[in-house]
C-alpha cells in the first residue's frame, strides 16, 4: 500500500533514484511521473548517470579463468584446511587458556584435598603457581614470538599482506587475554605486564588492515621494536621453559 | 558435470567436512560475480583478482560461521566489498599520511571543464568512482549493481540504515555532479506544482 504524494509536492532525487532500484515508495513516484513532465526530465536524467557508470563498468571487468582462480587459491587453502567444526574450533582456540586454567584448578584442589605433612612455606605456594602458569604460557609465548617475527622481517617496499597473520592474532588475542587474568590474580607482574604489552599489538595487528603499506607496517615495527615486546616475549618463552629460574631467584 | 548440479548448501557441508574439491565449486560457480564486484568498487583489474581471491580465503576460513540458511552467494559478496573496503581504506590512510604536512590531497576527480571535453566517458566514470570514499563506494556498487537493498547492505558494511542511505546518495550526487554535463544531465529544480 503507498500513501502517495502530497499534491503540489515532487518526489526528491533520491526517491527518484530509489523508485528506480525500486526501493522506497516507487508505486507513487511513478504515478507522480506519469503526470509532471518536469520530473520526468529529472528521473531521466539520473538515469543517464547511472547508465553511464553501469556502461562503463560492465566493459572492463575479465575476471581470470576459474582454472587460474583455483591455481591460485589452492595452495594458500591447503595451508589451513578447515576440520569439522567440532573439533577445530576449541581445539585451536580455547585449548592452550583452558589447559591453564585447569592445571590452576587443578593445584588449588590438591592442596586443600591433601595438606602437606608438614607445613610448605609461603613462597613455595606462590613457586608452583608460577611454574604452573609459565609452563602453560609457553607455547602461546612461543607462538606469539613466531608472529611478531613475522611482522618485524616482513620484506620492506609495497603493500603487503597480512590476513593470516590477522587471523593468528586473533587467536592469540583470546589466549593472552585469558593468560593475563590469570597472571594478575595469581600476582604475576611480570608475566602479566608483557602480556598486557603484547596484547595491544595483537590487538592492532587483528583488528588492523588485511593489507598493510609501508608507513602502517613501519609504524607497527617501531611499536614493536620500541617497546623491547620482541625482547621481553622472547625472554619470558626462554624462561618459561627452565624451571632454574625459581630457583636460581631463591638462591639470590 | 554431475558435481555441477551440486546445490551450495550440499558443497558448503562437504567442504566443512574436510573436502577442499568441494569449495572448488563454490569458486567455480561465484569467482566470476565476485570479481565482477571487486573490480567495481576497486575499479582496477589486479585489486579485483587480488580481492577476489582474499574473499574466498576468508570464506574458507570463516565458513563455521556462516548460517546455512543464509545466501552464500550474499554472505559472500558481503566478505568481498569488506576485502575491498579495507584495501581502499588503507591506500587512503596512505595518501592522507602522505599528504598531511600540507601538502594538498590530489584529487583524481575530473572538473567540469575536463568532463566537457572528455571524448572517453567510461574513463570519467572510473575517475569520479576513485573519489569516492571507499564507503560510499562499496554502498552504491552494493545497490546500484548487485541489486542489495538497503537494508541488506546496513549490516554488511556495518552501517546504519540512515548511514548506508547517506552513503550511497553522496555517492550518487557526486557522479551526477561529475558526470552530468557529459551525459546530459537535467540540473533544474522543480517548481511547487499548481
Amino acid at each position: 500500500m503507498t500513501r502517495g504524494m502530497a499534491p503540489g509536492t515532487h518526489p526528491t532525487d533520491e526517491a527518484l533514484v530509489l523508485s528506480r532500484w525500486g526501493e522506497g515508495d516507487s508505486a507513487a513516484v511513478r504515478e507522480h511521473l506519469f503526470s509532471c513532465s518536469l520530473c520526468r526530465e529529472r528521473d531521466a536524467s539520473n538515469a543517464a548517470v547511472l547508465d553511464a557508470v553501469s556502461r562503463a563498468l560492465e566493459t572492463d571487468a575479465a575476471p581470470a579463468t576459474p582454472d587460474a582462480l583455483w591455481a591460485r587459491l589452492a595452495p594458500r587453502l591447503r595451508e589451513r584446511a578447515p576440520g569439522p567444526r567440532l573439533l577445530r574450533f576449541p581445539l585451536r582456540r580455547f585449548l592452550p587458556p583452558l589447559t591453564a586454567a585447569a592445571l590452576l584448578a587443578l593445584a588449588f584442589l590438591a592442596g586443600r584435598r591433601w595438606p602437606a605433612h608438614r607445613p610448605v612455606p609461603e613462597a613455595s605456594k606462590v613457586e608452583v603457581k608460577e611454574r604452573i602458569l609459565f609452563l602453560a604460557v609457553s607455547d602461546h609465548l612461543e607462538r606469539s614470538e613466531i608472529l611478531l617475527l613475522e611482522l618485524a622481517n616482513a620484506p620492506a617496499g609495497g603493500t603487503i599482506d597480512v590476513s593470516s597473520e590477522k587471523v593468528r592474532a586473533s587467536d592469540l588475542l583470546l589466549s593472552n587475554r585469558l593468560y593475563r587474568q590469570t597472571a594478575g590474580s595469581s600476582g604475576d607482574p611480570m608475566i602479566q605486564s608483557v602480556l598486557d604489552d603484547l596484547e595491544r599489538v595483537l590487538l592492532d595487528v587483528a583488528h588492523g588492515p588485511s593489507q598493510l603499506g609501508e608507513s602502517e607496517l613501519d609504524s607497527l615495527r617501531r611499536r614493536i621494536e620500541t617497546q623491547g615486546l620482541l625482547f621481553k616475549v622472547r625472554v619470558l618463552a626462554s624462561r618459561a621453559k627452565t624451571p632454574e629460574h625459581i630457583q636460581e631467584r631463591n638462591r639470590t | 558435470m554431475e558435481w555441477m548440479e551440486e546445490s551450495d548448501e550440499a558443497a558448503i557441508a562437504r567442504v566443512r567436512l574436510g573436502d577442499l574439491d568441494a569449495f572448488r565449486l563454490l569458486v567455480d560457480r561465484h569467482g566470476r560475480s565476485i570479481h565482477r564486484l571487486a573490480y567495481r568498487i576497486t575499479c582496477s583489474q589486479e585489486d579485483a583478482q587480488d580481492m577476489t581471491q582474499e574473499a574466498f580465503i576468508k570464506a574458507y576460513r570463516r565458513l563455521d560461521k556462516f548460517d546455512s540458511r543464509a545466501s552464500f552467494a550474499t554472505w559472500l559478496r558481503c566478505i568481498a566489498s569488506n576485502c575491498c573496503l579495507d584495501l581502499l581504506r588503507s591506500r587512503r590512510r596512505r595518501l592522507e599520511t602522505a599528504f598531511s604536512e600540507g601538502e594538498s590531497f590530489p584529487s583524481r576527480a575530473p572538473g567540469p571543464d575536463r568532463v566537457a571535453q572528455s571524448t572517453d566517458l567510461s574513463r570519467d566514470v572510473l575517475a569520479t568512482l576513485r573519489t569516492l570514499s571507499p564507503r560510499e563506494r562499496a554502498a552504491f556498487i552494493l545497490r546500484h549493481f548487485e541489486g542489495l537493498s538497503i537494508a541488506e547492505i546496513g549490516p554488511a558494511l556495518g552501517l546504519s540504515r540512515n548511514g548506508t542511505k547517506q552513503s550511497i546518495f553522496r555517492a550518487v550526487r557526486k557522479l551526477r555532479r561529475a558526470l552530468g554535463p557529459h551525459v546530459g544531465s537535467f540540473t533544474g529544480a522543480p517548481e511547487p506544482m499548481p
